[in-house]
């Protein structure tokens, strides 16, 4: 007998990710790497010509890319912290205080960075 | 039948080099973003430079700046490799050509370094 | 049921027979503090539309058949109460699944992964002469969270990766997988670790982490995937410095 199947399979089109809030923030997550990259790039560029990089992020349209990079870069070292250490298996307790950890590290590099900046 | 999806990938290879990038950033990155595209121009092209940036003047600075600039250029390509798998855009190569970038950015900064 | 509630529940239908794609119909239904999703959808079974098709067995959250989407989110029918969707709700089939009647799904891709990752201990040459295998406290909470799983495959309808790509492995079966690549009485590792490998193992998984948030069993399939992928890399390098790598593997080999 000829089979009465029809499994009817539903398209992922290439919006999945915007019917859900959970979806929405990995994205969010993700995208961050445009700004990355776009980081990498100037610092390149600080690297070869100090005076033309000084000259260009004192432009308006890059000045608010780079305040973007910035709250990429926070969101990114959030997200980073909260996943990452999951690829470790311990008990919840030590997980914790290795994120806690990252956290003390990351707050005493940039006070160190921002100072040393200053002076 | 050969599947390409059932062979043992390189992809360790990209994804040790995106960990590191990642934590390197994630350790670095705001305070550098805000140190060098923000208050450079305050306080680092002035007569008495800040510290940090003198650091940068030197060959161990910039072997830092370089190692930060090509380890973020490879976790971030490669969140951009996979974001373009997630929304399924441009299938053929795009891997080839975003870690193709990765290495141009690698190989740039490693040349930066020795330009003081 | 002294204070009975209407509420109109949208639920997808699909005939195989008779319909070229699903859709949605509107149901009335009554239900008080205690009324499941499970209970609402077998009321409407019972009185309103007999030819309603949806797996369930055991009321309890312990078989993993139930498993739809309410309002978009994978959920346990039997876990889930109509009294925390005042206005309404719609009821689906699990995502990213062929659908195959109403609420039923084709759970084959899963099943045969689980299959392909082998979730049994492999390798150990112990007899019952030899007496109990005992493990230390130590070592079952090495892989007690991962040995949770009931396989209702609410992780994969949460996975947009399998969605995307269905030959990706998934979060249950390489969950079970690694939770016998953790058990101290197993030797198979390296055998599921082929399998792993694979660009359709685990290196599809891009730790959404919507596959732990919405695991009914508290599994973490999310942390098990990254697990997997530090113990893939360790694989690679180990394999590069021996210089034999293992190309190919039998799983989706078949045809």
């Amino acid at each position: 007998m000829a089979t009465k199947r029809k499994p009817y399979v539903r398209e992922v089109g290439c919006c999945w990710w915007k019917s859900n809030p959970y979806y929405r923030f990995y994205m969010l997550r993700e995208s961050c790497s445009v700004f990355t990259v776009w980081v990498s790039l100037l610092l390149l560029l600080f690297l070869f010509s100090p005076s033309s990089f000084a000259a260009l992020i004192r432009h308006p349209v890059i000045c608010l890319l780079n305040f973007a990079a910035l709250l990429a870069s926070l969101l990114h070292t959030k997200t980073w912290y909260d996943l990452t250490p999951k690829a470790l298996n311990l008990p919840e307790d030590k997980l914790a205080a290795i994120v806690k950890w990252l956290w003390v590290v990351t707050i005493a590099f940039s006070a160190l960075a921002l100072l040393l900046s200053l002076l | 039948m050969s599947n390409p999806g059932c062979k043992q990938t390189n992809e360790p290879i990209f994804w040790g080099l995106f960990g590191a990038g990642g934590m390197f950033g994630a350790i670095c990155a705001p305070a550098l973003i805000l140190s060098l595209l923000f208050l450079y121009p305050y306080f680092g092209e002035c007569e008495q430079a800040g510290l940090l940036y003198q650091f940068f003047q030197t060959g161990v600075g910039r072997l830092f700046l370089a190692l930060f600039i090509s380890l973020t250029a490879w976790c971030g390509l490669h969140r951009i490799v996979h974001c373009l798998h997630d929304i399924r855009m441009w299938t053929a190569g795009r891997a080839r050509l975003c870690y193709a970038l990765a290495t141009l950015i690698t190989v740039l900064s490693v040349m930066g370094i020795s330009r003081y | 049921m002294a204070d009975e509630k209407k509420l109109l529940l949208k639920i997808q239908r699909y005939n195989p027979e008779r319909d070229s794609a699903p859709y949605f119909a509107p149901y009335e239904i009554l239900w008080d503090d205690q009324t499941s999703f499970l209970d609402a959808l077998q009321y409407l079974k019972d009185n309103v539309c007999p030819d309603l098709s949806f797996r369930s067995s055991c009321r309890m959250a312990i078989c993993g058949s139930c498993g739809v989407m309410i309002d978009g989110v994978p959920k346990l029918a039997c876990k889930t109460f109509v009294r925390n969707y005042p206005h309404g709700a719609t009821v689906e089939p699990l995502a990213n699944f062929p659908v195959e009647r109403d609420l039923v799904v084709d759970l084959s891709h899963f099943l045969e992964y689980i299959e392909a990752l082998k979730p049994y201990v492999i390798g150990n040459t112990r007899s019952p002469a030899d007496g109990p295998n005992t493990q230390t406290p130590a070592q079952l909470a090495r892989y007690h969270k991962f040995s949770m799983c009931i396989n209702c495959g609410l992780c994969y309808a949460a996975c947009p990766q399998f969605g995307l790509n269905p030959a990706f492995l998934g979060p249950a079966a390489i969950t079970l997988g690694h939770r016998y690549n953790l058990d101290s009485r197993d030797y198979g590792k390296n055998e599921r670790l082929r399998t792993m490998n694979t660009e359709n193992g685990v290196w599809s998984c891009t730790f959404v982490g919507y596959c732990s948030e919405v695991c009914p069993k508290h599994a973490d399939p999310a942390a098990a995937l990254q697990q997997c992928k530090a113990d893939s890399a360790l694989n690679f390098v180990a394999s590069v410095l021996k210089c034999k790598k293992n190309k190919e593997v039998s799983h989706g080999d078949k045809t």
